[in-house]
């Protein structure tokens, strides 16, 4: 009987993680694609530099990091989400 | 069954609720005032209200983000023609190009309208959707007019800011690759017409049909926009962005600096018309700022938002009663057109500090400040 409740809390703990976990996973896969677009285009389109461009994305996605490539944004939450926005002259940034 | 019950729908819209047409007769350029094609025509505001128009500009460039700069980052308004207010934040100026966000849905329409002008399509024929041609598909019944007043009744509205809404899953998450396709698979749960969603993959098939309209790919796109739109109004600076798979982002992503955002504000104020050029088809403006009444919907047109009381739950641009129509886009972005008072104002930048009503009022009391034109003698 005691195994089956420790099984079943297990269970139902391991049910509560995974959903959280793609919870998470799912909003900074949302936020590295917002991060990257929104910077990218910022600088490459909008002709700012980095750090003029990085406080205008919200407050909310400030645990998603970025980085500046040459031709675009890296943005990324380790371990949950990674994307990248490529720029081309003409056709401005464009999510990977 | 399905078909039969989308074609009553559409009658019983038609008949019942219909179109609220026209407005305010929109104004000609004034005579002598040459068109902005090659630069501004520069003049004097002539306001009413110097005080107020004073306090609300002050007002708009007042709350800072976090960045320090201001949340409005330009402002602009042309008056009988003339550019007669520019302020930047510091940092931004003429050259600076701003993002659409929503607004970008209604330089889509522009293009539709264009290929309207050019007999290439028809708002009321069946919408050129190939995944929509299945016999027996009901969402084979949608047109052009459907999908530009967001009255398609397809299942997939906006839905709200979260990270699991539609339009974060379309623009940035795992639908981003393909913005129209994901968009059009999608069921009707609707009769076309009958209901107002606001729809920012509707905007994105929208594109996709101009784009397979024109040919060409991203390039053929490119050239049609700088050659049909922004070279004829002098908007050089006009960019329209693309998703992965080569569907120009109309729903949502486009660039320009605030003095193309101005005159593609002004193309509306004057009918479509530029110079000895008709652009846009006669009566599109007045279809852009036509109400498609509903429960659901007291103050979008097509494509276009306009001011009036919002139907429940629905967003208000601009104060109720301000005999204007706009362009309008996240983050406070905004192209007014306001033809009884001659005008038109840009503003853009972002809304860290602001709220929505906060904006709203501010930009209200700005367009409030300039005296309505004396009506012309019938």
């Amino acid at each position: 009987m005691r195994r089956r409740i420790a099984l079943g809390a297990a269970l139902l703990l391991l049910g509560v993680g995974g959903f959280y976990y793609a919870r998470m996973r799912g909003m900074a896969a949302i936020g590295a694609g917002y991060v990257a677009k929104e910077v990218c285009s910022c600088v490459f389109v909008g002709g700012r530099s980095f750090d003029s461009c990085r406080p205008d994305v919200p407050e909310s996605m400030d645990r998603v990091q970025a980085e500046l490539l040459p031709d675009g944004v890296h943005a990324f939450v380790t371990g949950l989400a990674s994307r990248v926005a490529r720029f081309e002259p003409g056709f401005g940034c464009t999510l990977r | 069954m399905v078909i039969g019950r989308t074609f009553a729908g559409v009658l019983l819209t038609a008949l019942l609720c219909g179109p609220a047409q026209g407005g305010t007769p929109l104004p000609p350029q004034p005579p002598g005032v040459p068109w902005p094609t090659a630069s501004w025509p520069e003049g004097r505001a002539d306001v009413t209200d110097a005080a107020a128009f004073q306090r609300a500009q002050e007002q708009l460039f007042e709350p800072k983000g976090r960045g320090g700069l201001p949340d409005t980052r330009a402002l602009l308004v042309v008056q009988g023609g003339r550019l007669v207010f520019e302020r930047y934040a510091e940092g931004f100026g003429p050259e600076s190009r701003f993002r659409s966000w929503s607004m970008a849905k209604s330089v889509t329409q522009a293009l539709v309208g264009i290929l309207v002008r050019e007999g290439r399509l028809a708002l009321d024929d069946p919408a050129p959707v190939p995944a929509w041609r299945a016999d027996g598909d009901p969402r084979g019944a949608l047109t052009l007019r459907h999908l530009l007043t967001m009255t398609s009744g397809l299942d997939n509205a906006d839905g709200g800011d979260g990270p699991d809404s539609f339009v974060a899953r379309l623009l940035f998450g795992d639908l981003s690759a393909d913005t129209a396709g994901n968009a059009e698979q999608v069921a009707l749960v609707y009769a076309p017409g009958t209901h107002w969603a606001y729809s920012t993959g509707t905007s994105q098939i929208v594109a996709a049909i101009v784009a397979r309209q024109v040919g060409g790919g991203r390039e053929g796109f490119r050239a049609f926009v700088e050659r049909e739109l922004a070279t004829p109004v002098g908007a050089s600076s006009l960019l329209v962005e693309f998703d992965a798979g080569g569907t120009p982002l109309g729903g949502g992503y486009t660039f320009a600096t605030a003095r193309d955002w101005a005159r593609l504000g002004l193309l509306y104020l004057r009918d479509g018309r530029w110079d000895a050029a008709r652009i846009l088809p006669e009566g599109w403006v007045d279809f852009s700022r036509s109400v498609t009444v509903l429960p659901s919907n007291a103050v979008y047109g097509a494509h276009f938002w306009v001011n009036g009381e919002p139907a429940l739950d629905q967003f208000r641009p601009l104060r109720a009663g301000l005999d204007a129509f706009e362009m309008s886009g996240n983050a406070g972005q905004f192209v007014v057109i306001v033809p009884d008072r001659d005008l038109v104002v840009v503003r853009l930048g972002e809304m860290q500090r602001f709220t929505w009503p906060e904006l709203s009022d501010a930009l209200s009391d700005l367009i409030d400040a300039f005296p309505q034109r004396a009506e012309p003698t019938p």
